[in-house]
């Protein structure tokens, strides 16, 4: 190996990424806050390539991951790997492949890094299709509660099979999750705009759900009417995931998914916001929209501006008297008691 | 996390790994009680979990977990079964374990953050349910995810610890069995481990045997029947690591 450029392998199981690059080895857990560390430490060597073997999956979280850092990341065939080793004489006793014939692997035999259509889609790209050929059905796991990685997943296939240029808005919990805003699962997407009307879509939506093991509603507009809350120029703040095939894929941005969790207002969405921290001028930019949701659900208003004008979420306030309380007047549309107005 | 852990072992759709120990499904459902007020998911997984499996709980041990709960977890779990059964019809036969818990004397909202704020406070008031405002809980919505549950043959598979309750009913004689599973035992001992009388021990394990699942050991107690030890050995592996897990 030339000084100054590594090589890097990963030996993946359930529970632990065993890294080598060099003369350097280490583990960390397979978990979300072990593969950013993975990820912290490879950009700190900037290795010429990453090589992970594929484990049935337990990689696809790391490979995600290593691929959106813009690392140089390949999920190599097992068999090709062994035939690898037992040639150079690195399987003596065992048929295990470690991190290190796999970082050997990377150096003497350096599989292409195939070159990705879309910056943004790396990442899935990097999960579904390597230059070695993954299998690009990732199992029959059933992701009931989908991480990120496997909403991306999702998403991907479902941009293979549809034959229409076709472009989403993603509302809700999904919407969170991709934009990196929390760190769970979700049961399914919330599409909130869809041109063509998602209807359109419903037989590869389905097929997805059946290669995936997912739900059948793991992408649905349920949330459609939710339209209708936010303002009229929600489109120019989306957030661009990527174009998967046909598909292309926006986040609500942050300010209206701040709006959507306000109204939504359970505890859920609560929570949600704990996470987010909305800012005073996010909070304003709530404010400013209750004139116009008091129009069509004043009741929802209503509850918006008496929670936002006592504090931000997550405020906690005195034991309250509430038997006593009043609550004010419903108002309506224009009477001059928000902050601002629409 | 580890609510989640345990859900997902059983089911529960969470993002998470499912927990390698056999779970104690009616000790999960009154631990999901207790955290309800800060746990929004886990209430609404395991609200669906006893909607959708009623079978599998054992009532007379759910009966136990609510009379060792705490005035506020009790009267959650009272909802929640109250909940489950407007879902399924089939989950009535989980009432019974209704009778150890009792609406809250002083209302409040369910969940803490609710509680301590007083706007949030007013509109569960307002708008509560009454399957939960029967118990004094004031939340005015719960959602049952089913497509968040995975299906009885995965649940099966993954938690062998409920497989005997699907064969035998969640019962005296599941818990019996799963007793004897981990080797020969007296009634007394039995009684003891199931945490029931000696004599509903007796009459249960007299059941077995007439029905050749458990054999006597003439006077030296009883042990499973060489069938039923064959078809526990059919067991995918993860059942023998649960047997490991109970024998450690």
């Amino acid at each position: 190996m030339s000084e100054g450029t590594a090589y890097a392998g990963i030996d993946v199981s359930k529970a632990e990424l065993e890294v080598a690059v060099g003369e350097q080895a280490w583990r960390v857990p397979n978990d979300m806050a072990g593969i950013e560390a993975l990820v912290d430490r490879l950009r700190e060597r900037s290795p010429e390539l990453v090589v992970l073997e594929a484990t049935g999956g337990h990689e696809t979280a790391a490979v995600a991951a290593l691929a959106e850092a813009g690392l140089p990341v390949v999920v190599a065939n097992p068999r090709q790997v062994r035939d690898f080793a037992r040639a150079t004489g690195q399987l003596a006793k065992t048929d295990r492949i470690d991190a290190r014939v796999l970082a050997l692997f990377a150096e003497r035999v350096r599989p292409e890094v195939r070159p990705l259509p879309d910056e943004d889609a790396q990442a899935l790209q990097a999960l579904l299709a390597s230059a070695h050929g993954v299998d690009p059905c990732i199992g029959k796991t059933l992701y009931l509660d989908m991480t990120r990685a496997e909403l991306l997943n999702a998403l991907q296939r479902l941009g293979s099979l549809i034959p229409d240029k076709t472009q989403i808005v993603i509302a809700g919990g999904a919407a969170l999750i991709l934009g990196g805003y929390v760190d769970r699962g979700t049961v399914d997407g919330d599409v909130v705009y869809s041109d063509p009307p998602l209807t359109q879509l419903r037989s590869s939506i389905v097929q997805v759900a059946r290669e995936m093991g997912l739900s059948d509603d793991w992408l649905n507009d349920g949330v459609k009417a939710f339209g209708d809350v936010l303002p009229e120029d929600f489109e120019q703040r989306t957030d661009r995931i990527g174009s998967f095939g046909n598909l292309r894929v926006l986040l609500l941005g942050r300010i209206d998914l701040i709006l959507s969790k306000f109204y939504g207002g359970r505890e859920v969405d609560f929570e949600d916001l704990d996470v987010m921290r909305p800012t005073d001028a996010e909070i304003e930019f709530v404010l400013n929209q209750l004139d116009r949701i008091a129009r069509f659900r004043p009741d929802k208003a209503l509850k918006m501006q008496l929670y936002l004008e006592q504090g931000r979420a997550g405020t906690v306030d005195a034991p309250p008297e509430v038997e006593e309380a009043e609550i004010p007047h419903q108002r309506r549309p224009g009477d001059g008691t928000n902050r601002g107005g629409s | 996390m580890r609510l989640a852990a345990e859900w997902a072992r059983v089911g529960g759709g969470f993002a998470v790994e499912p927990a390698d120990e056999p779970v104690d499904i009616e000790q999960l459902v009154g631990r999901t009680a207790t955290a309800a007020p800060g746990d929004y998911r886990a209430l609404a997984v395991a609200t669906t979990w006893l909607a959708k499996y009623p079978e599998l709980v054992n009532v007379r041990r759910l009966g136990n977990v609510a009379a060792e709960l705490d005035k506020l977890p009790a009267a959650i779990l009272g909802a929640m079964i109250d909940v489950a059964r407007e879902a399924n019809p089939a989950a009535e036969r989980l009432t019974s374990a209704q009778k150890y818990c009792r609406p809250l004397r002083n209302p409040r909202a369910l969940f803490d953050r609710t509680e301590s704020n007083t706007v949030l406070r007013r509109f569960a008031k307002e708008g509560a349910l009454p399957a939960f405002a029967a118990w004094g809980i004031w939340q005015d919505e719960l959602s049952l995810k089913f497509d968040a549950l995975r299906p009885i043959s995965w649940v099966l598979e993954n938690s062998p610890e409920l497989r005997l309750r699907a064969l035998y009913g969640p019962g005296l004689e599941a818990e019996v069995m799963l007793a004897l599973d981990r080797g020969p035992a007296t009634i007394a001992a039995l009684a003891r481990e199931v945490d029931a009388s000696y004599s509903a021990t007796h009459a249960t394990v007299s059941r077995l045997v007439g029905r050749g699942n458990v054999v006597s050991l003439d006077g030296q107690g009883v042990k499973l029947s060489a069938p039923v030890r064959q078809w526990i050995a059919e067991y995918p592996p993860i059942a023998r690591k649960h047997r490991a897990n109970l024998a450690s």
